[in-house]
């Protein structure tokens, strides 16, 4: 049996992304959806993890133009925050420019020790074509990821992570879910805690070994 | 009206808390797992009482990260060692792995005397590579002894594996004035952002005080003694709801309005029975989180004679049909068992009905229908009862309002997901509340909400009701008390007094539902030198930071 992967990957050669082909202006995917019309995404298996059983994995668009799964590409064995946004809304709350400041204090770290997911909550408004226009406004660097999709795989998002009842309109974009996925290490702040804070909060989720243990002494 | 529900009488099932149709326990626990767990198998474990030791630390205690520790020099050191290691919750259980003090969960019972300071050295032995919902970088709050910010264990001033920190417990009453003698409190962690993970794993324990009048012997012929039980018949009981995944280790969901566990437990038992003999005893129970509030009832006639109320002794014992519980709160309470027959069974019972996170359903169920807690079984009395239960007990402190130099008013609420108070989430960076030495003032605390309760705690130092919705409380109300956690319903708001004495430096003030707390809902405030003026923007107080260590040899 192949893997879900290799299935993608067959997948990519057969099928058009029927479900996600509103934001084929966004660029060629790297991989493609074999959900369309028969597979739910939220049907396929994960690819495990510790914190697989808690987070939805449905297939997104990245602002680059790429088709990933929600957990098991952007979330899956990292150190990452977590944040609800709008390209609408960022002038009443914004959030954007508040994580871009953050940004500058993690340095090299982004990208490769932690990375960020914006997670738009106007997915009819914000393609992928107008993510990436406005990460690029906002001078993202590898490392953070704007993601829109299909209305409902937003709001499935938005009610497990963003949200305080677990259900009604994706209207707020207060909670920064953050933590260290392998570790399943999970908090959250306000979104708009000052950049410093939310650097320092990845960094609290970082493993460190034991400085005056036996072994760190060797 | 009541709720109606089924009742779990000796021998049921102890089956999930209450699940009245087309709601669930607790929206997000997928996680969650139905055991089938016989009630009242499992004695009711007794935390050890800690013991002083004699040896010297290295590095030495450092005297320059303490406020007026040549006034309080410590008297009685102490170590504890936080680790993770196996603990059984109930026998039908596979052990589970919790993180204790010393190897104890919950941690060793501290018996302090006023006017005997102490120091605890607390090493950080948690495993750094921990998986799971908690953080091993910690920091242990002495819930409301009256002491400097420096070792009040604040939610900024972590300690992380391989590193200590000295925690210097004056154990002074406030102002000086026997009045404000604390008898109950407790330790827990307080890490920002993971406070109620770490709870959730086992960091917490009992610290009780006593003095010339509550001696802690209930035999103590000084005429000013109390001679309230003591000894074995003096008993910490902390209740916490907790759940477990299918392979039977603790499962805490990430829903952010708070957590309600499946099974109670007490002294991390779930569900536990404890042998008493027909004679008065001396409970000390503690509501240790995370999100449930009780109503604790006896399935029997008897009653509970309450003496304390978050740690102080009332004025006069009050007798209670029930005992109301939020978050962090305590009643110490007598009873007398003297009634009954060897071989009588007693069980301790919660009466309210909650089903979210958020708060109580508001419905009570009939005495005889609520949820098992523990059981009592009565066996042959083994001497004779000489503790006593005087008419008065500690008066309370004359409201002085002539201090008074400021009110100020802080709303509970939430905005977009995040726990709120005026409207902000917590900014450890920020001071709310700048606040002078030596004066009072008066906190208007309003909950902004409709659907939710929040238990407020503040640090430091206790407070008095003056109105409760407009209105004082009436004569009689176990709440005249001295109080560190204001249970606050919704649309409550409630007026209270403070002094702040002693010490310089910042505090908080937060939601114990410590998801809530969790969350944001947090404020900072600092006492401030009285010359400071207004414009203040620095705070003088002695930031020590944790230091590097390994526990001595044998801990």
């Amino acid at each position: 049996m192949k893997s879900r992967r290799e299935f993608l990957a067959a997948g990519a050669a057969v099928l058009p992304a029927l479900a996600l082909s509103a934001y084929a202006s966004g660029g060629s995917g790297e991989l493609v959806s074999a959900s369309a019309d028969n597979l739910s995404a939220n049907a396929c298996k994960k690819l495990g993890g510790a914190s697989a059983k808690y987070f939805p994995n449905p297939i997104v668009m990245t602002h680059e133009g790429r088709k990933a799964w929600f957990y098991d590409d952007l979330i899956k064995g990292k150190i990452v925050g977590i944040n609800f946004m709008s390209v609408q809304k960022e002038d009443k709350f914004p959030v954007t420019r508040n994580l871009a400041s953050t940004q500058e204090l993690l340095g090299d770290k982004l990208g490769r020790d932690v990375f960020l997911v914006s997670v738009t909550t106007d997915p009819d408004r914000d393609t992928p074509l107008v993510l990436e226009k406005f990460a690029k406004a906002h001078g993202a660097k590898e490392g953070w990821i704007f993601v829109t999709g299909k209305s409902s795989d937003m709001q499935a998002l938005y009610h497990k992570l963003g949200s305080h009842h677990g259900h009604g309109a994706m209207a707020n974009h207060h909670i920064w879910r953050y933590g260290n996925e392998p570790y399943a290490r999970w908090a959250t702040s306000h979104a708009l805690a000052r950049p410093h804070q939310l650097a320092q909060r990845l960094s609290w989720v970082e493993v460190r070994e034991n400085p005056s243990s036996p072994t760190a002494q060797l | 009206m009541a709720a109606s529900k089924h009742a779990f009488g000796v021998g049921d099932l102890v089956g999930g808390l209450c699940t009245p149709d087309n709601l669930t326990l607790d929206q997000d626990d997928p996680g969650s797992h139905d055991f089938n767990l016989s009630p009242f198998v499992d004695p009711l474990p007794i935390m050890p009482v800690a013991q002083a030791v004699n040896i010297p630390l290295a590095p030495p205690i450092d005297p320059s990260r303490h406020q007026r520790y040549s006034e309080f020099t410590p008297q009685k050191i102490y170590i504890q060692v936080l680790r993770e290691f196996d603990h059984r919750y109930h026998r039908d259980l596979p052990e589970t792995k919790v993180w204790g003090f010393n190897g104890n969960v919950p941690g060793e019972t501290f018996h302090a005397r006023y006017g005997e300071p102490v120091l605890i050295r607390r090493y950080n032995q948690l495993p750094a590579n921990h998986v799971g919902f908690a953080l091993p970088s910690v920091t242990t709050h002495l819930h409301n002894l009256h002491q400097a910010s420096e070792s009040d264990g604040l939610p900024w001033d972590p300690v992380d594996p391989g590193y200590f920190w000295d925690y210097h417990h004056p154990n002074y009453p406030a102002g000086g004035d026997p009045l404000e003698k604390q008898t109950t409190q407790w330790y827990h962690d307080h890490r920002m952002d993971f406070t109620a993970t770490n709870v959730y794993m086992g960091l917490t324990g009992f610290y009780l005080l006593f003095d010339d009048k509550d001696t802690g012997d209930e035999n103590d012929p000084s005429p000013q003694a109390f001679g309230l039980p003591s000894g074995k018949y003096d008993v910490p009981l902390i209740l916490h709801d907790i759940s477990f995944d299918p392979a039977g280790q603790l499962y805490l969901s990430q829903n952010i309005n708070g957590f309600l566990g499946k099974y109670f437990t007490v002294n991390r038992k779930v569900t536990p029975y404890m042998e008493v003999e027909p004679r008065k005893y001396r409970f000390r129970i503690l509501n240790g989180g995370p999100s449930r509030f009780y109503e604790l009832g006896l399935r029997s006639d008897q009653k509970f004679i309450v003496i304390g109320n978050d740690g102080n002794l009332l004025p006069a014992p009050v007798i209670a049909d029930t005992l109301k519980l939020s978050v962090a709160q305590r009643h110490d309470v007598i009873v007398d068992f003297s009634t009954f027959q060897p071989g009588s069974n007693i069980v301790l019972e919660n009466l309210l009905e909650q089903v979210r996170g958020e708060g109580p359903s508001g419905r009570r169920f009939d005495k005889g229908a609520g949820d098992s807690v523990m059981q009592f079984r009565v066996v042959p009395l083994t001497g004779p009862d000489r503790s006593r239960i005087p008419k008065k007990l500690r008066a309370l402190s004359k409201v002085n309002l002539k201090k008074v130099k400021k009110h100020r008013l802080f709303k509970f609420d939430y905005i977009g997901g995040i726990w709120t108070v005026n409207g902000n989430g917590f900014d450890m960076d920020r001071i709310d509340a700048e606040i002078e030495q030596g004066s009072a003032e008066i906190w208007t605390i309003r909950n902004g909400g409709t659907r939710w309760e929040h238990p407020v705690h503040i640090h430091f130092e206790e407070f008095q009701i003056l109105e409760f919705n407009g209105k004082p409380l009436k004569k009689g109300d176990v709440n005249i008390s001295r109080k560190d956690v204001l249970t606050l319903g919704p649309g409550d708001e409630v007026k209270l007094l403070f002094h702040f004495r002693d010490f310089l430096g910042c505090h908080v003030m937060h939601c114990h539902n410590v998801v809530h707390e969790d969350h944001s809902m947090m404020i900072r405030w600092c006492i401030v030198p009285p010359t400071h003026g207004p414009a203040l923007g620095e705070i003088i107080e002695p930031r020590p930071v944790m230091r590097l260590g390994n526990p001595p040899i044998g801990f």
